[in-house]
């Protein structure tokens, strides 16, 4: 099915573009501008075509043009397509004066179709165009980069790096801006490698603060990446450079590049013209001043900026044991994070627990401020009344140039005498994050004190071994049973295995009976024996009743018992000789009964290789 | 200065230092005296000891005494639990946490530290979502929660001699063979599940690793190393089951999706 879509869709392709019909029109969304404005040339090809070629467009005179895109619809209507490709450029006047725009041509399939020009008219700034926070950054840059900021005529991508200023004190804060200049649009996103600064605490400054300036007569794209650092110990210190690397689109080659080139065949390759641009800036070096040793308090713990103090009580009663949150706050212009803890003066029946501390920093106006807050919990032994304070906070003010102490009034909590006894001991009050479980006083079971025998800790009966032949060796004996039961069986119901079971045994009984006689010189006896246990032996082992046994019949047996005949010769022999031997008794001597004897054990070991 | 003052005072500080010099003997003398007991006593004894100091609210003393015990390797869920309580008591709940865990174990089906395993775990700063069994799973779970390693195998063998038994019977009792084959077949199938019981828990037990945060808390990294990227901080109590075991460091997994690295000495195996 998918298939004959598709193929459907081939056929109505290749149909509609034997009727191509195709149309140009390029539009700019204002047909007047000012010097520091922007207009945005809009060209839409549209057609039944589905592989729609790029527009030729001519030099734009006056201007400086930026690709900024190209958006491609596809409608299928009644097996209709119609396409549509807008491209679209932003203009940036260079002078004032009228210009047009075009004709913009677009050749397909040896046809030219052509869109009317445009007219533009580019007037003077009507007044000084707003340059925002260009004031902030340069008063404060004493000849650090200003060079750079006026750059060659052309350069489309510079940047630059500057400090607010040159020197200051430790653990003030020294504002970083990275700037990036850009007249034209960047391919992917730069890659930037912030400056080392070691001996520098920092923190980031978001957000990108982004502003168009113009210099001589170029309009750049200004991208501000500004860092706060904090000195931690005085000295000269570098600030190393930082690096940017991009890839800027090669304008001059969009612009200005020749009619009919390779272009019509290969309609992004436009966009794909870029060049890899790295840049660095120059380290900036900077001195930190350490602070002043002159009227340096004892208590001053390092703290630089401009601060206000507040203090806070939950409760100006309380009872005893209970406790009292307390908190600290800190606020105002410096390195927050630093902010340690002002130190509280010991009370006696009062213990203090520090809980933790919090920060709120915020970056406004580039500048770090924000508070931080100590809490502390205290927990009063004894009832009275308790004053805390006057609690100091010293820090230093570098613009100032002094330390400042702030104080705050000093807080009287009343503790009352304890209503309920003390809480019992060893309770525990559940962690923080769970209290909705509500145990308040809850304790665990006491201990064991009865025992039921101690034993190594890793004894698992799987890995003993008596416990496993315990397991193991009854299946053997089950095993061992059944296959007697077997046999059994087979013995109780199969004769002729019974009978061949028995006959090696039952032979073996006669031939000892029969070697009795021998001594006694009981030649008929003895032969009468050794007659039959073999005959009694084949019969059993064949499974035939032996009184039905000739001569004849017990050949042919044999040998379909596959006997050789050497061995049935003998047996014959034998039976030859025991005739004899009962009817004419006295022929035969004993050497003669040891000799058939042998004999006779010599065929039944034998036989039973065969039968 | 007063000369009789000054007398005193040097007196004073005399019988101070000497008071100090025989505080520190004797303090030195209980060391040797209780470790020389302690390498002497019998595990009876060193667990009484252990229950009267903690009787009495020493229980650091009567962790010792427990700890020793384990160290002779002569343990019992009793020991476990009331070493577990010591370690409550003395608020270090990862111990406590680990040594209920021990304790249920050996005896699954004790209802006290059930109960006071229950109550630590509710002091454990992290919460650790556990997929809840429904009722379903729990019942048909309900031999195995109930039952260690030791119980489950010997229930299994004895039932499986029960089968061999009534095969060897059915062997000579030719005319019940029937009745014995459906009695073996039905034994069997009790057994069948037993022995996955069995299986299920020596995998669980002894093969998986299980281990709890003994330290005040510990950071999951993504490699065994301090300057892989601190993934999430684990907090004393917390539970989990160890995947990976290279050099000092523990690869862990608290639920499918969260995962980390943590040093060996934050941590103890159930």
């Amino acid at each position: 099915m998918r298939y004959f879509v598709s193929f459907l869709l081939v056929l109505s392709v290749v149909a509609v573009c034997y009727a191509e019909d195709m149309t140009i029109s390029a539009n700019v969304d204002r047909r007047e501008v000012t010097l520091d404005e922007q207009t945005t040339l809009t060209i839409t090809v549209s057609g039944n075509a589905s592989n729609i070629p790029q527009p030729y467009i001519p030099g734009l005179n006056g201007f400086t043009a930026y690709s900024s895109g190209r958006s491609q619809s596809i409608s299928i209507i009644n097996g209709q397509i119609s396409s549509s490709v807008t491209f679209t450029y932003i203009l940036v006047p260079n002078n004032t004066g009228d210009y047009t725009l075009g004709p913009f041509n677009i050749n397909y399939k040896g046809k030219t179709y052509s869109a009317d020009p445009i007219n533009i008219k580019v007037l003077p700034r009507n007044n000084q165009p707003p340059m925002p926070s260009q004031q902030q950054t340069q008063p404060s840059s004493p000849g650090s980069m200003d060079q750079n900021i006026q750059p060659q005529q052309g350069k489309e991508l510079f940047i630059e790096a500057y400090v607010d200023k040159l020197r200051s004190y430790v653990n003030e804060q020294i504002t970083l801006t990275f700037a990036v200049y850009q007249a034209v649009s960047l391919f992917n996103n730069p890659l930037y490698n912030p400056p080392s600064t070691t001996g520098f605490w920092t923190e980031d400054m978001p957000p990108q603060k982004k502003y168009y300036k113009i210099i001589d007569g170029t309009r750049y794209l200004v991208t501000e990446i500004k860092t706060a650092l904090f000195a931690t110990g005085p000295g000269e210190f570098t600030i190393g450079s930082a690096r940017l690397e991009a890839t800027v689109e090669d304008i001059d080659k969009v612009v200005s590049r020749n009619p009919f080139g390779a272009f019509d065949q290969n309609p992004f390759g436009m966009f794909k013209r870029g060049k890899p641009v790295a840049l660095t800036t120059e380290p900036i070096k900077v001195e930190i001043l350490p602070l002043p040793d002159q009227n340096k308090p004892a208590d001053f713990k390092g703290d630089v900026g401009d601060f206000d103090i507040s203090l806070n009580v939950d409760k100006n009663t309380v009872e005893e044991n209970q406790p009292v949150s307390l908190k600290i706050k800190i606020k105002g212009k410096g390195n927050i994070k630093t902010i340690s803890s002002p130190s509280t003066p010991e009370i006696q029946d009062v213990k203090f627990y520090e809980s933790g501390s919090s920060e709120n920093i915020s970056k406004d106006n580039y500048i770090v401020q924000g508070e931080k807050i100590f809490e502390k919990m205290i927990i009063p032994k004894k009832e009275g009344n308790i004053t805390l304070g006057p609690i100091e906070y010293t820090y230093f003010d570098p613009v100032l140039k002094d330390y400042v102490r702030k104080k705050l009034a000093p807080v009287t909590i009343n503790v009352t005498k304890s209503k309920e006894e003390p809480a019992e001991k060893n309770t525990f009050a559940p962690a923080v994050s769970q209290e909705e479980i509500q145990l308040l006083k809850r304790d665990i079971g006491y201990i064991k004190t009865s025992h039921a025998g101690f034993r190594p800790k890793n004894t698992f009966l799987y890995k003993n071994i008596i416990f496993l032949l315990i397991n193991i060796l009854p299946f053997f004996i089950l095993v061992a049973l059944y296959l007697y039961e077997l046999y059994r069986s087979r013995l109780r119901t199969d004769i002729g295995y019974a009978r061949s079971l028995r006959a090696r045994n039952a032979a073996s009984k006669r031939l000892k009976g029969a070697r009795k006689t021998i001594n006694k010189n009981m030649v008929k006896e003895f032969y009468t024996e050794i007659y039959k246990a073999v005959i009694e032996y084949i019969a059993d082992k064949l499974n035939i009743p032996h009184p039905s046994i000739t001569k004849d019949s017990l050949e042919y047996k044999l040998k379909e018992a596959g006997v050789s005949e050497n061995i049935i010769d003998k047996v014959k022999t034998l039976f030859d000789d025991s005739d004899m031997a009962r009817f004419a008794s006295v022929r035969f001597t004993k050497i003669d009964m040891e000799c058939t004897y042998r004999q006779a054990e010599e065929i039944i070991t034998n036989l039973e290789r065969f039968i | 200065m007063n000369p009789a003052f000054s007398k005193n005072y040097i007196l004073n500080n005399y019988r101070k230092s000497r008071a100090k010099k025989l505080f520190a003997s004797s303090f030195l003398i209980f060391f040797i005296f209780t470790g020389i007991s302690m390498a002497f006593d019998n595990p009876e004894d060193l667990y009484e000891k252990g229950n009267s100091s903690y009787g009495n609210g020493d229980y650091k003393k009567a962790v010792s005494f427990y700890e020793e015990l384990i160290r002779i390797d002569k343990v019992s869920s009793e020991v476990f639990y009331n070493l577990g309580n010591s370690y409550f008591k003395l608020k270090k709940i990862g111990k406590a946490i680990l040594n209920y865990e021990r304790a249920l174990r050996l005896n699954p089906r004790d209802k006290d530290t059930q109960f006071n395993l229950k109550l630590a775990k509710t002091m454990a700063v992290d919460k650790i979502n556990i997929s809840e069994r429904g009722f379903v799973l729990n019942t048909l779970l309900f031999l195995y929660d109930r039952m260690n390693t030791n119980e489950l195998s010997l229930a299994c063998s004895f039932l499986y001699l029960a089968i061999i038994l009534i095969l060897i019977f059915s062997i000579f009792f030719v005319a019940k063979r029937r009745f014995m084959f459906c009695t073996a077949a039905s034994i069997g199938t009790i057994f069948f599940i037993l022995f996955i019981f069995l299986f299920a828990k020596i995998k669980d037990e002894n093969f998986t690793k299980t281990g709890i945060v003994i330290a005040e808390k510990t950071d999951a990294r993504s490699g065994p190393k301090e300057d892989y990227l601190l993934q999430f901080t684990l907090h004393e109590g917390a539970k989990f089951s160890i995947i990976k075991d290279v050099q000092d460091w523990y690869e862990i997994e608290l639920s499918k999706d969260l995962r980390g690295w943590i040093p060996k000495i934050t941590v103890d195996i159930i």
